[in-house]
């Protein structure tokens, strides 16, 4: 049995909308998961499920082997993270911390706060602090009980570059902690830098899930982007028809710079430099990518 | 022991609320004692001389004006319990907490049942030493037993509001609809109808009775039981809509 998974959960609102249709998630201990999809996907709603807050209409949720979610192991950032702004982020701490019945919440206070880099801003209220600030205490609150599991519902919405990697950068050290965490998000390229394993929810379906290593084999090996000094002519054809190559698109729309999606990188860093060599196309850039979970996650979308 | 825990929060929380449920008090309460005394100095001479100042008829006016403004503030004091964490976004994280709905529902009535009693317990003594001074002595044990009554009657408004805040999305909704209600059950002892006595205002009238008539032991007990009961009903109630509505939308 893996450390969190769901079985056939679903939801259906009272207006009828089916938020969450039969969704069976696996995630190991250890594991940084991201669940990803559009907005209105059931993202949140899953979320809320797996929290407790919200009653599904049908399936379970397990934990660590029990059914139910243990809430005094698990710390959760939703998504409009909201706090008592009366309260100063250590009053806040030390508050949520007493709802575990913890015996020494003062060292747990003081290395949540080191973890989100908050310590100077201990006394700070908070109806004063950034947003960016903001959703670090929120990290930190869900982290002041030493939780095994943390559920962080789209950590980096709406922070600027600098404090997204920054959030990004706090949730890759405690998965080095050996905290499992599921985090969601609509913005892919972010989740790449951190996830191991990944969902794809679509219209409330799990249409994907697996581990990234694993999606990146099972989907396109990798991109190959080309650039030509002017048209490259029959090339295009000519590379399109390798039986290692899955697809050609141009990006420019003058057939000067191109992507080429490889099934068989061997192959293709092996032979594609002879085919374009052999023609009289110039070659002014060539680099292979690897495939990032846009990628995965575009061809899915696609492929429903 | 986590209710204690989450009842100070409440209170730090809503302790201006506290302080300004007990200047209304004071300030109602006192000033009936007060004005029946000092209209007279404070009308024309002909007019004057139709007010017959008495401390009866101002004690009258302490509980009839203690138990409507109160009723009024607990009702303001109260709709954001529930709705008003909904509103500004803190009740999600309240509820990913190891902690139940009833202690959450608990903890919440209770810090506002303390303002309540404190409230109305400053207001009588406030009351009680006027009444010596600008009129006659005056048994403290007579202010003191109308005055728990009138908190009871007090509480019971409270657990009315829990209902509509538990349910409600908003402060407002949530004020309109308790609001409506207190006010139905309050006009039902005025009329006589054979349904006075699911009203629990009907047996707040003991609070005047203690103050200014006489009340047996047991029926004092026995009527401020019975809003007792209707207030546990009511905190029954706000946790079953609490766990409704959190769980289904």
């Amino acid at each position: 049995m893996n450390f969190l998974e769901t079985k056939n959960l679903s939801k259906t609102y009272p207006n009828g909308v089916e938020a969450v249709k039969s969704i069976n998630l696996k995630i190991d201990k250890g594991e940084i998961y991201g669940l990803i999809g559009p907005n209105g996907a059931g993202k949140s709603t899953t979320i809320r499920i797996l929290m407790g807050i919200l009653e599904p209409t049908s399936g379970s949720v397990h934990f660590d082997g029990s059914s139910g979610i243990d809430l005094a192991k698990t710390g959760y950032l939703p998504e409009c993270a909201n706090f008592y702004r009366f309260m100063t982020i250590r009053e806040y701490l030390e508050w949520s911390c007493s709802l575990y019945d913890l015996s020494d919440c003062e060292t747990n206070i003081e290395e949540s706060l080191i973890t989100v880099g908050l310590e100077n801003l201990r006394e700070r209220k908070l109806d004063e602090i950034s947003k960016g600030q903001k959703q670090r205490v929120g990290i930190a609150q869900a982290l002041v009980h030493d939780p095994d599991l943390l559920i962080l519902d789209e950590p980096t919405s709406g922070l600027d570059p600098l404090g997204k990697k920054k959030i990004l950068t706090i949730i890759k050290g405690l998965a080095d902690q050996g905290k499992t965490i599921l985090t969601s998000s609509h913005i892919l390229p972010e989740l790449s830098q951190v996830c191991t394993g990944v969902g794809i929810i679509r219209d409330g379906e799990l249409v994907l899930q697996g581990l990234m290593a694993d999606l990146r084999k099972e989907f396109v090996t990798s991109n190959l982007e080309l650039g030509f000094e002017s048209s490259a002519g029959t090339l295009i054809e000519e590379i399109e028809s390798l039986d290692f190559v899955s697809e050609v698109e141009e990006m420019d729309g003058e057939r000067t710079r191109y992507i080429v999606r490889i099934k068989d990188e061997k192959r293709a860093k092996k032979d594609l430099p002879r085919v374009i060599l052999d023609s009289e196309a110039v070659v002014t850039y060539y680099d292979f990518a690897q495939v990032t979970l846009e990628d995965i996650f575009m061809e899915t979308m696609e492929e429903g | 022991m986590k209710v204690g825990r989450l009842l100070a929060k409440e209170f730090k929380e809503t302790r201006v609320q506290g302080v300004v449920f007990t200047a209304v008090l004071v300030l109602f309460g006192a000033s009936s004692v007060l004005l029946q005394k000092f209209i007279p100095k404070l009308v024309p001479d002909n007019l004057a001389e139709a007010f017959e100042p008495s401390l009866t008829a101002g004690l009258a006016d302490y509980v009839g004006n203690s138990l409507q403004m109160g009723s009024i503030v607990a009702i303001l004091i109260t709709i954001a319990a529930l709705a008003g964490e909904r509103e500004s976004g803190t009740l999600e994280l309240l509820l990913a907490r190891p902690v139940s709905k009833l202690q959450i529902v608990l903890s919440k009535f209770f810090a506002r049942v303390s303002y309540v009693f404190i409230g109305n317990l400053v207001a009588g003594l406030v009351t009680w030493y006027y009444a010596v001074y600008l009129f006659e002595s005056f048994p403290l044990g007579k202010i003191l037993l109308s005055t728990v009554g009138m908190s009871v009657v007090i509480s019971f408004v409270v657990g009315l509001t829990m209902i509509f805040s538990a349910w409600s999305r908003s402060k407002i909704s949530a004020a309109f609809g308790s609001g409506a209600v207190a006010l139905a059950l309050a006009i039902l002892p005025t009329v006589k109808s054979p349904y006075d006595m699911i009203s629990p205002f009907t047996y707040g009238e003991v609070a005047r009775q203690s103050l200014l008539g006489e009340v047996t032991v047991t029926g004092y007990l026995t009527d401020l039981g019975a809003i007792i009961g209707f207030t546990a009903f009511c905190i029954v109630l706000t946790i079953m809509v609490f766990r409704k509505v959190e769980k289904i939308t």
